[in-house]
């Protein structure tokens, strides 16, 4: 029954993504062939073509930010309207457990928060000719490298996996507690959503003095400050996991036992 | 037992306001319930309940045995008084999501029924007017073999030439066994196929009899005796 849901889930939400990846790519293409390569500019003085160049990059990132906005919003809305909308009297109908939907619900939108994020870095590969971003990728390891090793690469791809669901449940939460006002149920989720952000924050700040300390102490040596780094870094994960799960739990014990679709 | 559906001191609140207030009933196998009540008397609210879109305050619900949850909607096939199709979706997908989902869903019969009404299966629901959604809904309801099905207002909002046609497919497509609760207020067009009725008013019941009862003994039709209970 997940993998039904999930199967319909990426396609309600497909309509919304498949054209924003696409303009995504297209716009980085019509850059590329108005303007060039932005990188490639004289070092000195301002030229007209300097000018283009810095609108284009501007533009760029603005694109990129509103992407991983819109992916936001849509898996939001998404949450809200397909579970406490109208659209709830079929899904609550379905013989399925609700923790199968919240689950459905949430692995989709990791899906295209990591598509989106995907599609931005490719667009990158588009309006940069890919010499140039080899350079600076390899003048990026060649600092970088003694310091990255395969373990590094797991601590980070976990902090970005496990922040993404915790926001995400975060969000779930605060929409499902606002469901329990019988009025202003929209103003209340936003409320609860401040409430619930301030206090995980509060949380996982509680860990982070160990970085504080060795940033404080930081002398230009990366060496030193790679393993207060990845503890700290772990510690984040573990306590944002922890965090997520009582999101997690939170919401799927009020979409269970205080449902009231009006 | 032979009961479908059996609720004890059923109660529900929304803020101050009580919209069901100690409701007792038995409702047994194979029959056509009419839950009749004017606006606001807990018609909806009941039919919610019994499908855990809405909590109970107090009071407990039992549907073949079990309470409301993933065993009873497997056997329960209900029809909301709101439209909850996707406008995005054809007839034809949101037929394939009630097959995906419901193990009791006979396709065959829903396309037969929507070529019966002259709806197009490659129709996008947006392009859809809204009694023809509604009709859409009643079909996807009606193509379940379900044990138990709740209707809300099943006819509100069609005209009266697929009224009567609606009643048909109501009659037609349920088994022996299974039991149909629809609730309205236009009693006159659905009093020929009700076996029972049941009035709520003000979210209390205040009479549980058989249509064949009522006309014997006040010989008077449920029309009838429904304006009389309601009187304003």
């Amino acid at each position: 029954m997940l993998g039904k849901l999930m199967k319909y889930e990426i396609k309600a939400t497909a309509r919304w993504f498949l054209p924003l990846y696409t303009v995504i790519l297209v716009i980085a293409a019509i850059s590329r062939l108005l303007f060039g390569d932005p990188l490639m500019m004289e070092s000195s003085g301002f030229t007209f073509r300097k000018a283009i160049s810095i609108l284009v990059i501007l533009a760029y990132v603005i694109l990129v930010v509103g992407v991983m906005i819109v992916t936001l919003v849509v898996c939001i809305i998404r949450f809200y309207k397909s579970l406490l909308g109208d659209e709830g009297y079929l899904m609550f109908t379905l013989p399925v457990q609700t923790w199968k939907h919240i689950t459905g619900k949430l692995l989709i939108a990791v899906l295209w928060n990591f598509l989106s994020g995907l599609f931005a870095c490719l667009s990158i590969f588009i309006i940069i000719p890919s010499p140039e971003l080899l350079k600076i990728r390899q003048a990026f390891a060649a600092e970088f490298s003694q310091f990255f090793n395969f373990g590094s690469y797991c601590i980070l791809s976990a902090v970005v996996i496990v922040s993404l669901v915790f926001s995400i449940l975060q969000i779930y939460a605060a929409i499902a507690l606002g469901h329990l006002f019988n009025k202003h149920r929209l103003l209340a989720s936003f409320g609860m959503y401040i409430a619930i952000n301030t206090v995980c924050q509060y949380v996982t700040w509680m860990v982070t003095p160990l970085l504080v300390g060795s940033v404080m102490k930081f002398d230009g040596n990366l060496e030193l400050i790679v393993k207060p780094v990845s503890q700290t870094f772990i510690l984040f994960t573990v306590v944002a996991a922890i965090l997520s799960a009582g999101c997690f739990v939170l919401t799927n014990i009020l979409l269970k036992k205080n449902l009231n679709l009006e | 037992m032979n009961s479908i559906l059996s609720c004890t001191n059923l109660s529900k609140a929304f803020g101050s306001t009580m919209a069901l207030k100690n409701v007792n009933l038995e409702i047994a196998r194979g029959r056509i319930v009419g839950l009749l009540g004017p606006n606001g008397s807990g018609k909806s609210t009941f039919i919610k309940i019994c499908n855990e879109l809405l909590t109970p305050t107090s009071g407990e619900i039992i549907i073949g045995g079990f309470k409301p949850g993933v065993e009873t909607k497997k056997i329960v096939s209900y029809l909301p008084e709101k439209n909850y199709l996707n406008d995005w979706m054809k007839v034809s997908e949101i037929i394939n999501f009630f097959k995906d989902f419901y193990a009791d869903f006979n396709s065959e019969k829903a396309y037969d029924m929507l070529s019966r009404l002259n709806i197009r299966p490659e129709s996008r629901l947006k392009t859809l007017s809204k009694g023809t959604k509604e009709k859409v809904q009643l079909i996807l309801v009606m193509s379940r073999e379900a044990q138990l099905y709740l209707l809300d207002e099943p006819i509100g909002g069609v005209d009266p030439a697929a009224r009567n046609y609606i009643l048909d497919t109501i009659l037609k497509n349920y088994n022996e066994e299974a039991t149909v609760i629809l609730s309205t207020h236009l009693i006159a067009d659905i009093e020929k196929i009700l076996d029972d009725i049941i009035f709520l008013k003000d979210g209390q019941v205040v009479l549980q009899k058989t249509v064949d009862d009522i006309r014997s003994e006040t010989g008077k039709s449920v029309d009838a005796l429904f304006r009389e209970v309601f009187k304003c």
